[in-house]
């Protein structure tokens, strides 16, 4: 009967997390471009 | 990405698994509340490191207000991030676990409402940081929120001691059957470590993004002088 709230709150955390670090990559990709252009324009 | 952040990486989600296994199939379940109690194995460990994590944030922020050194900043906004992430997630667990036992998904309950606050003031400490585009001038100012805004943080946890009604305070290591115990630190354990990877490697993103605003403010005051 409350499986269901238990396995949603664990999907939930799974999602959540794995959410966040792919948000993360995703900063860190463009971040690193941004800079390495920035860099090309100084030089 | 640097070897010691992939071997953690690694090492986060590897205990993530086997915590979940253990939590959702070896330990057995509530005789009283069924399956729905295990969802303990995922909220308490997301309180205690939101409320790490806040701690950080306290601390870093008095050593940035000290020493003026801009990696204690980096190092508190990388934190209060990670931190908004566990609190959201505790209050999102916590109201999936209610609705079965308390009979409702939310109530103006003292711990519940002051979780909901930290995670206000912790929010608005992130707003502080985007709003301020001086990097000291935001270092100083988020600094203070950091400080001012840590007091609600001992009051959500003293909350279930000074107003007892509808959440229970912490159970003792002695009340609780050692299985249950087991999947709790086990679990507690997982967390610390996600926590730690997360924090490496927002700090990073961190340095990175204050290089990229350091350059892009330096370009821009050349073109102007042209």
């Amino acid at each position: 009967m409350t499986s269901g709230y238990m396995i949603a709150g664990y999907l939930l955390t799974w999602g959540a997390l794995l959410t966040y670090v792919w948000r993360l990559s995703v900063r860190e990709q463009r971040t690193r471009r941004a800079l390495d252009a920035e860099r090309t324009a100084l030089n | 990405m640097g070897k010691t952040q992939k071997i953690l990486g690694f090492l986060a989600l590897l205990l993530f698994i086997i915590g979940s296994v253990v939590g959702l199939f070896i330990v057995r379940a509530d005789a009283a509340m069924g399956d729905v109690q295990r969802l303990m194995y995922v909220h308490v460990p997301a309180a205690w490191l939101a409320m790490l994590a806040f701690f950080i944030v306290f601390i870093m922020s008095v050593l940035y207000l000290v020493q003026r050194n801009p990696r204690w900043d980096l190092i508190a906004a990388s934190s209060a991030e990670v931190g908004v992430l566990f609190t959201a997630l505790t209050l999102a667990l916590g109201s999936l676990w209610g609705k079965p036992t308390w009979g409702v998904w939310w109530t103006w309950e003292p711990r519940l409402t002051t979780t909901a606050v930290m995670l206000m003031i912790y929010i608005g400490y992130l707003a502080v940081r985007s709003f301020a585009d001086d990097p000291d001038k935001r270092a100083r100012w988020s600094a203070i929120v950091g400080i001012v805004g840590f007091i609600d943080v001992p009051i959500v946890y003293l909350s279930v001691y000074w107003w007892r009604t509808l959440h229970q305070p912490p159970s003792s290591p002695r009340s609780v059957a050692p299985e249950i115990l087991f999947a709790l630190l086990l679990n507690l354990l997982a967390f610390t470590v996600v926590y730690v990877y997360l924090l490496m490697r927002r700090y990073r993103l961190a340095v990175n993004e204050r290089e990229l605003e350091r350059i892009v403010a330096h370009h821009t005051r050349q073109i102007s002088h042209d």
